[in-house]
């Protein structure tokens, strides 16, 4: 150990603080498909995921393996074992395991709503992993029931999920949330502050007076890399 | 992206090969260090970084790795696949890196 103390919160760019405050509440408020009190349940569920000292391999579910969840009772067992694999082997998702989700009675709206909390709470519990600082806690739910509004959608093919139509306009990390478009907004908040705003990607030469362009993407690959994200 | 930033560098306004490989290095240990299990070593890698390059750049870097914390999760809960033109112009870097290895390979 160096003895060092990690920078204090008071230290971190506010556009971050924000960007992760808003983030902390978007995913405990109701969203399209789940009300607050679900929508919480899930950041709850990846949250443990995340913490788990002795995760299941890819291939167990937490149901399955009688591993409680803080979201037993709220969401769905099937909805608790995706969160799970989501959060802490999503680079052993398939096709498949995807459809048998759907299988299992899930909306496939719903299901993109899932992945849309389940990124943004995976987003700020490493900010704070990284940074070796601890992780703030997630706010009461704001209660209230799902606003079941979304786009039309269809699917895609460069995506397992539905999108707005029309599909295959956008890339697909782009499009992969389109079905929600607050999950969208949210991750793209997030983005701006973490990474690059999203009208300046362009820039290959876009920094903070940090780390140049070039160091980003170094880390950017990197990550993707430990992660095993083929993407 | 990393080879297009890295061209949209004028030549006269890189940083040495000398500066740039060990602030690489630098930042390589860093992502390695706090994905990894071991918290001395994670702890090790940000009092480096800091003591370099100081408290803004430790807490940039651990925000671009929150980033993609982020964005893999969304490729793979979402199945993203490459474009056509893509999935052909990467084939060399895929196969020199072993990235078809990877288990969320797909197209």
């Amino acid at each position: 150990m160096t003895g060092r103390t990690t920078p204090h919160r008071s230290e971190i760019r506010p556009d971050l603080v924000v960007a992760q405050a808003a983030a902390w509440v978007h995913v405990t408020s109701p969203g399209s498909c789940w009300s607050g009190v679900e929508r919480a349940a899930i950041s709850q569920v990846a949250l443990a995921a995340l913490d788990d000292p002795d995760p299941l391999p890819p291939w167990v579910t937490p149901s399955s393996a009688g591993r409680p969840l803080p979201g037993d009772g709220v969401i769905p067992a099937v909805v608790a074992d995706a969160v799970y694999r989501i959060a802490r082997h999503a680079s052993t998702l398939t096709e498949d395991w995807y459809r048998g989700v759907l299988d299992a009675g899930v909306d496939p709206v719903a299901y993109v709503e899932i992945v849309g909390v389940v990124v943004a709470v995976a987003a700020v519990d490493g900010f704070f992993r990284a940074l070796g600082a601890p992780r703030p806690p997630l706010p009461a739910p704001v209660d209230g029931p799902p606003h079941g509004v979304h786009p039309p959608v269809e699917p895609a093919t460069l995506n397992w999920v539905v999108v707005a139509a029309p599909a295959d306009r956008a890339a697909a990390v782009v499009q992969g949330l389109s079905a929600v478009p607050e999950e969208f907004a949210n991750l793209e908040r997030l983005a701006a502050a973490q990474y690059i705003p999203m009208f300046e990607m362009d820039d290959q030469a876009w920094n903070r007076g940090t780390l140049s362009r070039p160091d980003m993407e170094l880390v950017a690959a990197r990550l993707s890399a430990a992660r095993e994200c083929f993407y | 992206m990393l080879r297009e930033s890295v061209d949209a560098i004028p030549a006269d306004d890189r940083p040495s090969d000398d500066e740039t490989a060990a602030r690489h290095h630098l930042l390589e240990s860093f992502v390695a260090a706090v994905v990894g299990d071991d918290p001395d070593r994670a702890d090790r890698a940000r009092a480096e970084l800091a003591e370099a390059y100081g408290d803004e750049w430790l807490v940039d870097t651990a925000a671009v790795v929150a980033n993609f914390e982020m964005m893999t999760r969304l490729a793979d809960g979402t199945g993203a696949r490459l474009y056509p033109a893509q999935w052909e112009a990467t084939a060399a870097i895929r196969a020199e890196h072993g990235i078809d290895g990877f288990a969320s390979h797909r197209h």
